[in-house]
């Protein structure tokens, strides 16, 4: 199960955003993208979540290019966007129920199970909850079809400790059974705690792409002095 | 294209949109009794330009017909098949905009595009829903003003509302005129990001035909039975070229990169 990233380009709007960006994602890797707004993090997720195309370059999953037959890569796929809403005067389980539908048969006591780990009540309307509530439905929603590949752009924006612990652990119990994992975040101690490699963008080109080796794990790698180091 | 996915986006549409309650029939039989009633019935209070006109027009179509009920017919056609022709333009232009805009500005067409559809299988999903609601509704209108037409007993309206032109109308104009404005409703979802917004811009696609509709309905212009012909040809026409366009638009990315 390998993801590679072959001289992707990317222009959006008439600006390079993505310049000749190659990687490969094998099972089990929990990479975290770094790097300051406007560095092309969220273009590069969705790139690799086929919302977007590349320019150029090739983005293959097992040597099948993901973009021949991009609906049914994205069977494999969970995504969860920086921002996005819910049918609001739709109830939790309604939106939920209607997002798994399109991923074959999941039970509804296995979205149920899922509300109720994140303590979300699953028939209040969606409007009524706040946002760190609707953060946590978009990451069951990400997640409730067990996808191999994980994309997550922003996942602990607006999230309390507690959730972001219980969060954390999932995205753990998921690289632990060898999904791949990609994700960008601005909070450098959860990148640290969770990621066995680290890719830093800074204006849309790969400035680093830093692998932690078993040494490194049992000496963790600062990340902010890292960070510090290479961006500036 | 899954048939399937389709029917999901079909069926999420209507609940998301309440239109359940839009296709309810209690309701919508005070509506029928409020607009057709007058229209059949009522027809001393309604003000007409170029009314002999009209009915001289009428008298060489159906010779055997006194006034009153030639006036019945001509008011029937001048009102309630122009009434008709309007909603059509209407319900699906308002409805359309409604189920894709509302997507961005609630931002929930990123999470919808992330789902493993194609583009074009929502694009249907979306305009059967506006599309099967107008037409309906209007047959639905029909069929009422028939039952209406045989409970006062009028004959000679029901045998004038079973005409090729009615016919032609309700079955064959209607449905074309609905899928054109579908098509020119998504070209402006597609364009526009606030709902405030497309329905400003879906006003003013609409005036011109409003207009023209307006004239038919106080005998400024005479409701000629080449104006449904051209109506047919004009919307048939523009419909395939919007069809393209509106398919070229409703791409994930380029909505994507816009909101």
């Amino acid at each position: 199960m390998i993801l590679t990233l072959s001289k992707v380009d990317k222009y959006l709007n008439n600006t390079h955003v993505l310049k000749n960006i190659s990687f490969s994602l094998s099972k089990g890797e929990t990479v975290g993208l770094i790097g300051p707004n406007g560095a092309g993090k969220t273009t590069l997720l969705r790139i690799l979540a086929t919302l977007y195309k590349p320019y150029n370059g090739t983005i293959t999953f097992d040597d099948r290019d993901i973009f021949v037959n991009s609906t049914d890569f994205r069977n494999i796929i969970g995504y969860m966007p920086e921002e996005s809403g819910f049918y609001n005067k739709l109830s939790a389980l309604e939106n939920l129920s209607f997002y798994a539908s399109f991923f074959g048969n999941i039970a509804e006591a296995n979205i149920l199970n899922q509300l109720k780990e994140f303590d979300l009540n699953p028939h209040k309307k969606v409007g009524t909850f706040s946002k760190g509530m609707k953060q946590k439905l978009l990451f069951i929603k990400s997640t409730i079809h067990n996808p191999d590949i994980l994309i997550l752009d922003e996942p602990f924006n607006a999230l309390d400790p507690s959730i972001r612990i219980n969060i954390k652990n999932i995205i753990k119990n998921l690289s632990n059974a060898n999904k791949i994992i990609i994700f960008s975040s601005h909070i450098l101690s959860d990148l640290e705690q969770l990621c066995n490699r680290y890719i830093f963008l800074k204006k849309g080109e790969i400035v680093s792409d830093i692998r932690k080796t078993r040494e490194d794990n049992s000496q963790e790698i600062n990340i902010e002095e890292l960070y510090r180091e290479i961006m500036t | 294209m899954k048939i399937n996915n389709i029917k999901k986006i079909f069926m999420h549409q209507i609940k998301v949109n309440k239109l359940r309650l839009l296709l309810s029939l209690p309701g919508f039989m005070i509506v029928i009794l409020i607009f057709i009633l007058p229209s059949i019935i009522d027809y001393q209070n309604i003000q007409l330009n170029n009314y002999s006109e009209l009915l001289s027009l009428y008298r060489q179509q159906n010779p055997s017909l006194d006034n009153n009920n030639l006036t019945i017919i001509m008011l029937t056609d001048i009102k309630l098949l122009n009434y008709l022709l309007t909603l059509t333009f209407i319900i699906p232009l308002f409805l359309t905009i409604d189920l894709i805009v509302k997507e961005k500005e609630e931002r929930t067409i990123e999470n919808l595009f992330s789902l493993p559809i194609s583009d074009f299988e929502i694009l249907l999903g979306k305009v059967l829903v506006s599309l099967l609601t107008t037409i309906i509704l209007i047959w639905f209108f029909y069929f009422s003003t028939l039952i209406v037409s045989y409970y006062y007993n009028y004959m000679f309206l029901i045998s004038h509302i079973i005409s090729v032109k009615w016919l032609f109308s309700i079955f064959i104009l209607i449905p074309v005129i609905s899928y054109f404005i579908n098509v020119v409703a998504i070209t402006i979802s597609c364009l526009v990001n606030k709902y405030q917004t497309s329905q400003f811009v879906a006003v003013l696609v609409l005036s011109p035909f409003m207009i023209f509709f307006v004239l038919l309905s106080n005998g400024t212009l005479i409701f000629y039975n080449s104006y449904l012909i051209l109506l047919f040809v004009f919307t048939l026409i523009t419909s395939i070229a919007f069809s393209k366009i509106s398919i070229k638009l409703f791409n994930r990315e380029k909505i994507l990169i816009k909101f």
